[in-house]
């Protein structure tokens, strides 16, 4: 439920702002990140921006999601088995 | 990343090595158990590394007598509840949301406590009830919604206040004479707006390590390294992993809005009982929206299915698979127990994720 998901600020008016989620566009409370201007990007949870978060930082994340999205065989479980795989190589070098 | 996540890996392999026994860390955020899953970090965690999913999803800890509240408030006429979508599955005394929605009553899943007045706005005719669950990333978002209704003087809106603060469960939990914890993986998103220092009496009072950690794989197993790297030493401090979004002090905006709108009230938790000071109950001036005065609903008490064993996977006593219950007769169609109804409940993450894990050939 503590889903937190960044988002870029498309617009602005008074409290309201509307995000760039993932290409959705979505409206959002801004209440909680005072000073937010457009362009920013912000961590979006239950229809409000809860901090603002760096580009660098939010693009990484959605880097993330996106591979989630993609679904597990083209994406983490590929990944996960990668660093499985790796991993083992790590641990017998570390052993012997 | 996966050059980073290699050096992680080897790093907390021979962490643990020097470490020597079992190491517990626990984590209580629910989109922490399920990250974990989903990327991987379980299946390839050392075999003396147990990491333990706390009471970390709220719709998991919320106590049956709410849920009980929440299917009275529905079966009033010209009542509409709104909720977040998890709730609505959640075995209450005789039934859940959704077995009260199919007799008729009015349920709208909402993602925003904003929706909720909307539809109170929208239905003058109708009191609307929002049902207030979840930890400190979701209670500001409660509270703003209050402060709106109370400043635009909607009548028909009300909130059954469930809400939960995290530390209060910790030190419970800490407090509990059998409980034996290392560390805590300290939840990402609710340290948003409490902030990183709001674990230091953990740290200091009970000697545990806190890390504060993101979601991502490598946010995540770097987490992991710091703690076994304080437990190593035997040191206890708060080191906060995921800065691109937490400070220490938090978010103060929304810390002033909840201040403003709740004030700490002892609460129940499934499994847990009432913790001192681990909720909120509504400040004075704004009691008129609390939805259990408005229509006179009494909270009765908790009558847990003795077959369930949710109560100890909440606690990190057990894991799923040692309820017997667990994949039989109670899966995600089927759930019996709040952790297999929310996506993020620990026993719904082990069912979707840790058969995959016994198929990559990881310990499970």
């Amino acid at each position: 439920m503590c889903l937190a998901v960044p988002a870029k600020v498309i617009s602005l008016e008074g409290e309201d702002g509307v995000v760039d989620l993932g290409g959705n566009r979505l409206s959002v409370r801004m209440a909680l990140t005072p000073g937010i201007r457009v362009d920013q990007w912000v961590l979006v949870h239950a229809g409000f921006s809860i901090a603002k978060i760096e580009t660098s930082d939010a693009l990484e994340t959605w880097g993330y999601l996106k591979a989630c999205y993609a679904g597990d065989a083209t994406g983490l479980d590929r990944d996960a088995d990668e660093m499985v795989a790796s991993s083992r190589v790590a641990a017998e070098g570390t052993a012997r | 990343m996966m050059h980073e996540m290699q050096k992680l890996r080897v790093e907390l392999n021979r962490r643990c090595d020097a470490i020597g026994r079992e190491i517990r860390v626990m984590e209580v955020c629910g989109t922490h158990t399920v990250a974990a899953f989903r990327s991987g970090i379980r299946s390839m965690l050392p075999d003396n590394f147990r990491l333990i999913s706390g009471p970390g999803c709220p719709v998991c800890v919320t106590a049956q007598r709410y849920i009980d509240a929440a299917i009275d408030l529905a079966s009033l006429p010209n009542v509409i509840v709104a909720t977040y979508g998890d709730m609505l599955r959640v075995p209450g005394l005789s039934g859940s949301l959704e077995k009260q929605r199919a007799k008729g009553a009015d349920l709208r899943v909402v993602t925003s406590a904003l929706r909720a007045l909307q539809i109170a706005r929208d239905h003058p005719e109708s009191e609307v009830v929002f049902l207030g669950v979840g930890f400190e990333t979701t209670s500001p978002a409660t509270a703003l919604t209050i402060l709106e209704a109370a400043r635009d003087q909607v009548p028909n809106f009300s909130v059954l206040v469930s809400h939960k603060l995290v530390v209060p469960a910790m030190v419970a939990l800490l407090e509990c004479d059998d409980m034996s914890i290392d560390g805590f993986l300290c939840p990402g998103h609710v340290s948003v707006i409490i902030g990183s220092n709001a674990y230091a009496p953990i740290a200091s009072r009970f000697g545990k390590p806190c890390v504060v950690g993101g979601f991502e794989p490598e946010q995540i197993l770097k987490a992991l390294v710091h703690l076994t790297r304080q437990i190593e030493y035997g040191e206890s401090y708060v080191e906060n992993v995921y800065p691109a979004v937490v400070t220490e002090s938090g978010n103060a905006t929304a810390m002033d809005i909840l201040r403003r709108v709740f004030v700490p009230g002892d609460t129940v938790w499934r499994a847990l009982g009432v913790i001192p000071m681990s909720g909120f109950d509504l400040a004075p001036e704004f009691q008129a929206f609390d939805a259990l005065r408005r229509f006179d609903i009494h909270v009765g008490e908790d009558f847990d299915n003795p077959s369930c064993r949710c109560g100890e996977v909440i606690l990190g006593r057990i894991e799923p698979c040692e309820c017997a219950l667990f994949g039989n007769e109670c899966t995600p169609l089927t759930p019996i127990g709040p952790c297999m109804v929310s996506s993020e409940g620990t026993c719904a993450a082990w069912f979707k994720y840790n058969r995959h894990a016994i198929a990559m050939g990881a310990r499970s």
